[in-house]
C-alpha cells in the first residue's frame, strides 16, 4: 500500500517498480519528494534532499522506456511539446523530467531517441505554506502588491504560489493561474487536483504569456499567477497584466538579488518596476523580503 | 394442403439463406464504412485537440454503432488493466478478437492492425499520415466489398430462391 501522493506519482511506473516502493515505511513514503530512475542503476528516492538507493534490481533501459510510455498514456503527441521542454506532467501535477538521447533539428529539441533517466517530481499540496505575515505584506490595506518570489529549484516556489492563490481565491479575489506545466492546479478533466480557491479561473497547458493574455482579456482578474518567468514574452505578459491593473504573482531560478540581477532577462523585469515585492525562499525555505 | 406448406417452407427457407448471404455482404459493407468514420474521428481528434489515445477509444467505445462500440469497448476494458502489455499489443488484440465478429474481413483486420505501429508513437501529423494511407486501403476493401454485394450478393439470393424451387420441383 502506497502514501496517496506517492501512489499517484509512481501510477506511470510498470507494476515490478512499483513493488520496490511499496518497502519504503509509511512515514518515508509521506516525506519522499522525488523517484529517480536511471538506466542500469538502481531506482531511487529523494527524501529530504537526499537521494537512496531502492531494491538490488537494476533499472532496464527498456523499464524507462515504458514508463514514460505509460505517463504520456500512450500518446506522444499529447505531450510532444513538453517533451521539446524536457518534462511532462502526469495526472496530480507530477512532473517527469526525461533525459537521454535526443533527435535535434535546427537547433531545437525534436525528440527522444532513447531515454536515460527519469526524474519523477511528487508533487504536494501544503496548506499554509504561506504564512500570515506574508500574505499580510502582499494584500496591504485592500491593496494587492505584484509580488516575486525568488528561488533555485526544489524550494517550494510553486507550493508558495499556489498556496497564495488558494487564501487570496478563498478570500473573494478573482484570482486566475497561467498554468503553463499543468502544476499550479494540475486540472484533470477539467477539474483542478489541487485546492486552489473557490474564485480561481485555471488556462492550462498553454504558454504562460499566451495563457496570461486570455486570462486577463476575457476573466478580468484581481490577481494572475505565473509560475517561473523564463522568457521575455512572459515578462512582456506580466507587465502587459500590471499595465491592466491586475496584480501579478510570480516566480523566478535565482539564488538571491545579485544572481537575479545578473541575469539579462530579469533585468527589464526590474526596469519595468512591476513587482513592488520582491521575496526570496531560503534553502531552510524561510521567506525573506528582499524589496 | 401439406404438400403447399412443404413448398412454402423449402422455397422459403432457401430464399433466407440467400438473403442471409447477400445481408453478410451488406453489413461488411456497413463496417467498412463504419471503420473508415472512426479513422476520421481519430485523425480529427489528433489534430484538433491532440487528444490522447486512451481517451479517443473511451469516447469510440461509447459510440452507438455496435460494430465500433464492440471493438474499442474490449479495447478500453484492456487499456485500463495495470498490466506490463503495451497498446500496440491491446489495439491489435482487440481488433484480432472482435474484429471477425464485428464483421471485418481477415484483409480489413491487418490493415487495421497496421495501425498500431504508428498509434500514439509519433507526432499529431505522423499518425495522421498513416491513418490516411490506412483509409486509402480500407477504401480500397469498401470498393471490394460494395462490388460483391453488387454482383455477388444478387448472385447468392436468385440462386438460393432457384434452388430452393428446384429442389421443390424435384421433390414434386
Amino acid at each position: 500500500m502506497l502514501e496517496k501522493r506517492l501512489e499517484q506519482a509512481a501510477g506511470c511506473l510498470p507494476p515490478q517498480l512499483r513493488t520496490v516502493l511499496e518497502h519504503l515505511p509509511a512515514q518515508e513514503q509521506a516525506r519522499c519528494e522525488e523517484l529517480r530512475l536511471r538506466a542500469g542503476q538502481l531506482p531511487a528516492v529523494t527524501i529530504g534532499g537526499r537521494e537512496r538507493l531502492l531494491g538490488d534490481r537494476k533499472l532496464a533501459q527498456s523499464e524507462l522506456e515504458e514508463t514514460l510510455r505509460r505517463a504520456t498514456a500512450y500518446s506522444v503527441h499529447t505531450f510532444a511539446d513538453s517533451l521539446r521542454q524536457g518534462f511532462v506532467t502526469v495526472q496530480g501535477g507530477h512532473r517527469i523530467g526525461v533525459c537521454g538521447q535526443t533527435a535535434v533539428q535546427d537547433g531545437k529539441l525534436l525528440s527522444y531517441r532513447h531515454i536515460s533517466s527519469l526524474n519523477i517530481r511528487v508533487a504536494r499540496q501544503i496548506p499554509g505554506a504561506a504564512g500570515a505575515a506574508l500574505l499580510g505584506q502582499i494584500w496591504e490595506g485592500g491593496q494587492i502588491h505584484s509580488a516575486l518570489f525568488l528561488a533555485p529549484p526544489g524550494r517550494g516556489k510553486t507550493t508558495l504560489l499556489r498556496d497564495l492563490a488558494r487564501q487570496m481565491s478563498d478570500s473573494g479575489i478573482r484570482t486566475a493561474l497561467a498554468d503553463e506545466r499543468a502544476e499550479l492546479a494540475a486540472l484533470y478533466e477539467g477539474v483542478p487536483q489541487f485546492d486552489i480557491g473557490t474564485h480561481t479561473d485555471v488556462i492550462d497547458g498553454c504558454p504562460k504569456a499566451e495563457a496570461a493574455m486570455i486570462l486577463v482579456k476575457t476573466m478580468s482578474p484581481q490577481l494572475l499567477v505565473l509560475d517561473e518567468i523564463t522568457s521575455e514574452r512572459d515578462v512582456r505578459a506580466a507587465e502587459c497584466a500590471s499595465h491592466c491593473g491586475t496584480a501579478v504573482l510570480a516566480s523566478a531560478h535565482a539564488w538571491d538579488m545579485d544572481d537575479f540581477r545578473l541575469r539579462p532577462l530579469y533585468r527589464r523585469l526590474l526596469d519595468t518596476q512591476i513587482f513592488t515585492k520582491i521575496f526570496c525562499i531560503g534553502s531552510d525555505r524561510k521567506i525573506i523580503p528582499i524589496v | 394442403m401439406l404438400k403447399i406448406m412443404g413448398i412454402v417452407l423449402i422455397i422459403g427457407s432457401f430464399t433466407g439463406i440467400g438473403i442471409s448471404q447477400r445481408r453478410q455482404f451488406r453489413s461488411h459493407v456497413t463496417v467498412l464504412g463504419d471503420m473508415l468514420s472512426v479513422l476520421d474521428t481519430i485523425s480529427n481528434e489528433l489534430s484538433f485537440h491532440l487528444t490522447s489515445i486512451p481517451d479517443i477509444v473511451k469516447q469510440l467505445a461509447g459510440d452507438s454503432r455496435p460494430a465500433v462500440s464492440q471493438i474499442f469497448s474490449a479495447m478500453r476494458d484492456s487499456i485500463a488493466k495495470d498490466d506490463n502489455l503495451s497498446l500496440t499489443f491491446k489495439w491489435m488484440k482487440a481488433f484480432k478478437d472482435c474484429g471477425r465478429d464485428a464483421g471485418l474481413s481477415e484483409d480489413d483486420i491487418t490493415i487495421l492492425c497496421d495501425l498500431s505501429d504508428f498509434i500514439g508513437k509519433y507526432d499529431a501529423q505522423a499518425q495522421q499520415k498513416s491513418i490516411d494511407y490506412a483509409k486509402v486501403r480500407l477504401s480500397r476493401q469498401l470498393e471490394i466489398a460494395s462490388d460483391e454485394l453488387k454482383s455477388k450478393g444478387t448472385v447468392y439470393r436468385t440462386c438460393c430462391v432457384a434452388a430452393g424451387i428446384l429442389l421443390v420441383l424435384i421433390l414434386i
